[in-house]
């Protein structure tokens, strides 16, 4: 079974990498956000339970973008003032250490790992805000039949397009974790001006860059490795595929 | 312990006898005026308390040499270190200046609760208003306790120095959160190295004094441990005073190390986090789980927050955190000169900052615009 493995350590990096990061794309009410994830992961680390447990940022205080004027185009010619919520939920396991005395500085995926965004047409007029689009990105388990990182539109209504009971297609994704997916949405909306605010943040970026170059490389190196051994259609053999446990946990 | 020697050094003859026979229940008091110190008092002292004011100092008028002329207390205390460090190998001593007119030694900087600040920049461990007799006496007990409690030698080996950093802020060994609050402190950067092994343990207490305390880092006040479990600061401390129920829920997580009590209670982060996980059953920012621990845990006298996010502001003038708790999405980070990077956040509202162009300047550039945008 692939029960996906990560540091502790590592995730917490990337949050506290991200919540600068981010800067002014995080909407004022979501400030909080990104701290309260990495609180909650470092309570299921000192938690003493070596069960399941929900980690995630919460549909009860989700993390919100502030409004991007047209920016997913280039040159910000988007017709929509947008902006994007996103939760997650991930169900994870913190990894005991042979000796008690040591604390866990493991965790692994164990169900559940989903990231929903939301983007929102911003209120107008009165007019509340509507949502325009909707997808999850997803870490798949033992049992998924598509490919292990995927992405899904939709799926959660019982009525079409992409109703509940139609939980195809899975797109090939390539991010996991709540942050990279948080920074994912943020470029989409945002172009032109992401990437020149991630350019002139060199301090907080030193912390961010080698976190994802590490994680993105691991998952790419071992996609192309999986296609390059690939004696049937290299397509199937990828999607059928899964992942070593310590994929991630290579330094 | 034996109690802890105070020098302290007055131009004031009856004034300095008041104030000694005023301390002398927290500490064994030494009492001069500035020309009756000597080298054996000052040695046995764990606190030398100067008066900033010294006018009537014949000895210092007769002399010609303006370098003999300490013009006030702060010119005394610096003398004094600067002859100690010569002539005495235990640097374990603190310094601080006594006055009735802290505005005076601010030097510009707002004085209200901003001692720590003016003794940093003076080069002194603390500041004492004179207007707060019952209050000093606490505080320089609880200093001298401090400095006496200071290793005689700073351990010179890194994991020798965690320990000793670990035993001096008495984390609570056997709590599941002690590891955790040992990395939170570590995180604020303790001088526990070459600094501490130079100063015998001096910097360490002052960075809790001057740069750790005075600030939410680690370790939080009442107002910082209110906004958390989202209820009113003084509802915090007027249930807490009378609730046994309260003070004994929330004890696993009080501070008894060294310096504690010396502005209020403390708290530490990770211990209030810990129990907030326990009560709330691992969803620990979940409000309605919150407010229901606070109700029974705690006591339904506190005073919910009705803020979906409440942070804690700070005075716009001194940018001491106060009571005012503020909704998140209606504030701005601030960067004054003197708060810790790696403290938390300092806020304040929107519309303070929006019509203020000092703390506009302070406001930290991803919240620039909308302090922009308000005005």
């Amino acid at each position: 079974m692939s029960q996906l493995e990560f540091r502790f350590q590592d995730v917490w990096n990337e949050i506290d990498a991200l919540d600068k990061l981010v800067g002014a794309f995080c909407d004022p009410r979501s400030r909080a956000v990104l701290s309260q994830l990495k609180t909650e992961l470092v309570g299921i680390r000192d938690s003493g339970s070596d069960s399941d447990q929900e980690w995630g940022i919460r549909q009860s205080n989700p993390f919100y973008t502030t409004v991007s004027h047209g920016g997913y185009q280039a040159g910000d010619q988007g017709e929509h003032n947008v902006f994007a919520e996103m939760t997650s939920t991930w169900t994870i396991r913190r990894i005991r250490e042979p000796k008690k005395s040591i604390r866990p500085e493991r965790f692994a995926l164990t169900g559940n790992a989903s990231t929903r965004v939301r983007v929102h047409q911003q209120a107008v007029d009165g007019r509340p805000a509507t949502e325009l689009a909707m997808w999850r990105m997803e870490v798949g388990d033992t049992a998924s039949p598509g490919c292990h990182f995927h992405v899904q539109v939709l799926g959660e209504r019982d009525n079409g397009p992409f109703p509940h009971s139609l939980d195809v297609p899975r797109l090939p994704g390539l991010l996991a974790t709540p942050p990279a997916i948080v920074e994912f949405v943020v470029s989409e909306l945002f172009q032109d001006s992401w990437i020149k605010h991630v350019a002139g943040q060199r301090a907080e970026l030193n912390r961010w860059m080698p976190i994802q170059r590490r994680r993105l490389g691991a998952l790419l190196q071992w996609q192309l490795d999986v296609v390059r051994n690939a004696s049937g259609s290299p397509w199937a053999i990828l999607k059928k595929a899964k992942p070593e446990p310590d994929l991630f946990l290579a330094q | 312990m034996a109690k802890p020697v105070v020098l302290m050094i007055d131009d004031d003859a009856a004034s300095l006898d008041r104030q000694a026979e005023v301390l002398q229940g927290a500490a064994k008091v030494t009492a001069r005026t500035p020309d009756e110190v000597t080298l054996a008092d000052a040695r046995k002292a764990s606190v030398i308390l100067v008066d900033y004011r010294i006018a009537h100092w014949p000895e210092r008028s007769a002399v010609g040499s303006i370098c003999l002329k300490p013009a006030d207390g702060v010119a005394v205390a610096a003398v004094l270190r600067s002859y100690l460090e010569e002539h005495v190998a235990d640097k374990r001593r603190a310094f601080a200046i006594h006055s009735g007119v802290l505005h005076e030694l601010a030097g510009g900087l707002p004085s209200k609760a901003r001692e720590h600040a003016i003794a940093r920049m003076l080069n002194l461990e603390w500041v004492f208003p004179k207007n707060e007799p019952t209050r000093l006496v606490e505080q320089v007990a609880i200093l001298a306790n401090s400095v006496a409690l200071l290793p005689r030698r700073w351990p010179g080996t890194p994991e020798k120095a965690s320990t000793t950093l670990a035993k001096l802020l008495a984390v609570p060994k056997r709590s599941k959160w002690a590891p955790r609050a040992i990395a939170d402190a570590e995180s604020c950067h303790p001088p526990i190295h070459a600094a501490a092994t130079a100063t015998h343990g001096m910097a360490f207490l002052r960075w809790l004094l001057h740069q750790t305390i005075p600030y939410p880092c680690f370790l939080w006040d009442d107002r910082y441990v209110a906004a958390r479990l989202r209820i009113s600061p003084s509802s915090f401390r007027e249930v807490l005073e009378k609730s046994v129920r309260m003070r004994r829920a929330l004890a696993p997580a009080s501070y008894k190390g060294i310096l504690s009590g010396f502005t209020g209670a403390r708290w530490w982060r990770a211990g209030i986090e810990h129990l907030i996980w326990q009560w709330t059953d691992g969803r620990p920012f979940d409000p309605q789980l919150i407010s229901n621990a606070v109700t029974e845990r705690l006591s339904p006298e506190l005073q919910p927050s009705v803020l979906l996010q409440p942070v804690v502001s700070v005075s716009a003038d001194s940018f001491v955190p106060t009571d005012a708790l503020i909704e998140a999405s209606d504030a701005v980070q601030i960067q004054p000169d003197d708060w810790p990077t790696y403290a938390e956040q300092a806020w304040i509202s929107v519309s303070v900052a929006s019509d203020d162009a000092s703390l506009k300047a302070l406001v930290v550039p991803q919240d620039r615009d909308r302090v922009e945008k308000k005005a």
